[in-house]
């Protein structure tokens, strides 16, 4: 198989090259992403779908820098960030352009901070603005997502679960990022919302050429949004592929049980249950 | 339709219901009594169930269907709240602010619950066995042989394989789909005429998921039980279910067969809930979000809830109380201006 970046006409934005994470040591140690190749181009919308265990978090977190690979390069626009080659281990120099929009929205915002206070520490850091401009920066931003002034004052308890994720992208596009790598944004949110922030999101990708890398186990959320995508079981990458193809013809078994196992796609009633003949 | 014996038995069941629901809610409603008064949840809900048919409970967080849940398995004391008013008809008897006593003989026996939570559901310091034998044992006295016994066989009823090793294990032994079968197969143990399953497979993975739905959609027909099948999630509830009622802010909104309510809906909130969802939508197009926040419980609007988010909403719409539900067309909606809904959307 041809490697893609080769061929590739442009440099990938943000790539991992033949990444292992190995979790444990000796007998017990496993690898929960084993020589991953993965990339994102600028603008580009990926998903990376699997199921739990199947080691999308830990590949997001080594894209993000949360975390080095065991073995092999994360590389962000061609320069190596971590692994053997890399020169300095990701420096803050280059972090403002790998942005991650977390899981769950209760737990990654500040319970003492009033939204926009969330935003405006971001917009602090990344854009050195400080006061009254870094608040008027910060309520722009939130405006962006769809929350109101009136909302930005209120601490993150008084706010919705749709409203929080969208105060957490908020916070994550203050540092004017080139990829967003969004960890299950919408699977602890109401459906009215998901449909709000996945049309924000979305927007954001086709208009500003965000990239976004979506992580996720909605197998319909992925085939929505993104153009390109990776299966993942147990550490491997076992598919990847145009997004309309794979899940039209699914190359590998695995993918192929996870589509029929969207709702609607097969009948329970042929459905054979595990442990039956 | 299908001949052969077994649909005979079937009709001829059916007929011996004298075409009498199992559970009938009517204009229930329920609060959480606070230092300050009442905080009502939900204000009010119907739903109508036969026997052997499979009704899916959809709604956003808040709309009350957890607690439509607890109502219909009588612990709704043991989270702070109570029924204010309304029936909880099942097989004739009136189950709404019924004493212990008469929950005791029912919970478990005639209505068995499957919860969201199977990590929870399970006591994690005791062991598969004794928990099933303490489900087997609650209502029907018998040896611990016996009742061991029958545990291997219910475990085997929900295709759990070395069942004998299963039992011995305990919770956190087991995976999310394996703990979940152990609840379905204790919520089984006393041959419920009802199962009440609260999102069963929300915390599993996809092909988990599939398989749990897979299995109960097969034991209820298997058992010819009832099921009411909670979900935020409309896919799982086309795939299971034979009947849909919609709730929001703690109302009934909607209630009719599933394909009609997904595909012709008499109530604007159905139709909004169908046309956000992801997994019908057409690439490239941009999803339709239904505008604003669901209200918070207790600060539900006048007239219809759902009114401030509703396109046909009106003047008209937020005077006076939520409505009630009525037929249109095949459905019961609450909407007044459900007459002005065509025939389907798709």
């Amino acid at each position: 198989m041809p490697n893609e970046w080769v061929t590739g006409m442009t440099e990938p934005l943000l790539e991992a090259r033949a990444a292992t994470v190995t979790y444990g040591y000796g007998g017990a140690a496993f690898n929960a992403v084993n020589d991953a190749n993965v990339y994102v181009q600028p603008g580009e919308a990926v998903g990376v779908v699997g199921e739990s265990g199947s080691g999308k978090t830990t590949l997001a977190r080594v894209l993000v820098g949360l975390q080095p690979p065991t073995k092999g390069n994360v590389l962000l626009e061609g320069k190596p960030i971590f692994g053997a080659t890399a020169q300095r281990k990701f420096p803050r120099s280059e972090r403002w352009k790998v942005q991650m929009v977390f899981q769950d929205p209760y737990s990654s915002l500040n319970p003492r901070q009033r939204a926009w206070e969330a935003v405006a520490e971001a917009v602090s850091a990344w854009q050195g603005l400080r006061g009254n401009q870094a608040k008027t920066e910060a309520l722009r931003l939130l405006r962006s997502m769809g929350i109101s002034p009136e909302q930005a004052e209120q601490f993150p308890h008084r706010l919705s679960g749709g409203q929080r994720q969208r105060v957490s992208v908020a916070r994550a596009l203050a540092p004017k990022p080139k990829i967003l790598i969004a960890d299950e944004p919408t699977s602890s949110i109401d459906q009215s919302a998901q449909a709000q922030l996945l049309n924000l999101l979305s927007q954001l990708q086709r208009e500003s050429g965000l990239a976004i890398l979506f992580i996720s186990h909605d197998l319909g959320l992925v085939r929505y949004l993104t153009s390109r995508v990776y299966v993942m079981k147990r550490g491997d990458v076992v598919e990847q592929g145009d997004t309309v193809r794979v899940f039209n013809k699914p190359e590998n078994p695995y993918t192929r049980l996870l589509i029929n196992s969207i709702p609607g796609h097969s009948s329970l009633a042929e459905t054979t249950l595990p442990y039956e003949s | 339709m299908q001949s052969g014996p077994l649909s005979l038995e079937n009709r001829a069941g059916e007929l011996q219901d004298n075409g009498q629901p199992l559970l009938q809610i009517r204009d229930l409603k329920v609060g959480f009594a606070k230092s300050h008064g009442i905080l009502p949840v939900i204000n009010t809900a119907n739903l109508t169930l036969g026997r052997r048919e499979a009704i899916g409970v959809v709604g956003e967080s808040g709309s009350g269907k957890t607690m439509l849940c607890r109502s219909v398995l009588g612990t709704l004391d043991r989270h702070g709240a109570r029924v204010l008013g309304g029936q909880i008809m099942f097989e004739a008897h009136d189950l709404a602010n019924a004493p212990e006593s008469v929950w005791s003989k029912v919970r478990g026996k005639q209505i068995g619950y499957v919860p969201q939570s199977s990590l929870a559901g399970l006591n994690p310091v005791i062991n598969v066995k004794t928990q099933m034998v303490e489900a087997i044992t609650a209502a029907r006295p018998m040896s611990v042989q016996d009742a061991e016994k029958e545990a291997v066989e219910l475990l085997e009823v929900v295709r759990i394989p070395r069942a004998k090793d299963v039992l011995r294990e305990y919770s956190y032994q087991l995976s999310g789909g394996m703990r979940q079968r152990v609840m379905i197969a204790a919520a089984l143990a006393q041959k419920p005429k009802l199962l009440v399953a609260d999102e069963p497979t929300t915390a599993l993975d996809v092909t988990v998921q599939k398989e749990i739905l897979t299995l109960i959609s097969r034991l209820r027909r298997e058992l010819g039980m009832a099921l009411i099948l909670v979900s935020h999630d409309l896919a799982v509830i086309e795939e299971v279910c034979d009947s849909l009622m919609v709730m929001y802010a703690g109302a009934s909104f909607e209630a009719g067969s599933v394909s009609v309510t997904v595909h012709a809906p008499r109530h604007p909130y159905t139709k909004a809930l169908h046309d956000s969802r992801v997994d019908t939508a057409e690439r490239g197009k941009p999803l339709e979000a239904i505008a604003g926040e669901p209200p918070t419980i207790g600060s539900w609007p006048s007239g219809c809830r759902f009114w401030p988010r509703c396109p046909l909403g009106d003047d008209k719409c937020r005077a006076g109380d939520q409505p009630t539900l009525r037929h249109v067309a095949q459905q019961l909606t609450a909407c007044i201006y459900a007459e002005r809904m065509g025939d389907g959307h798709d």
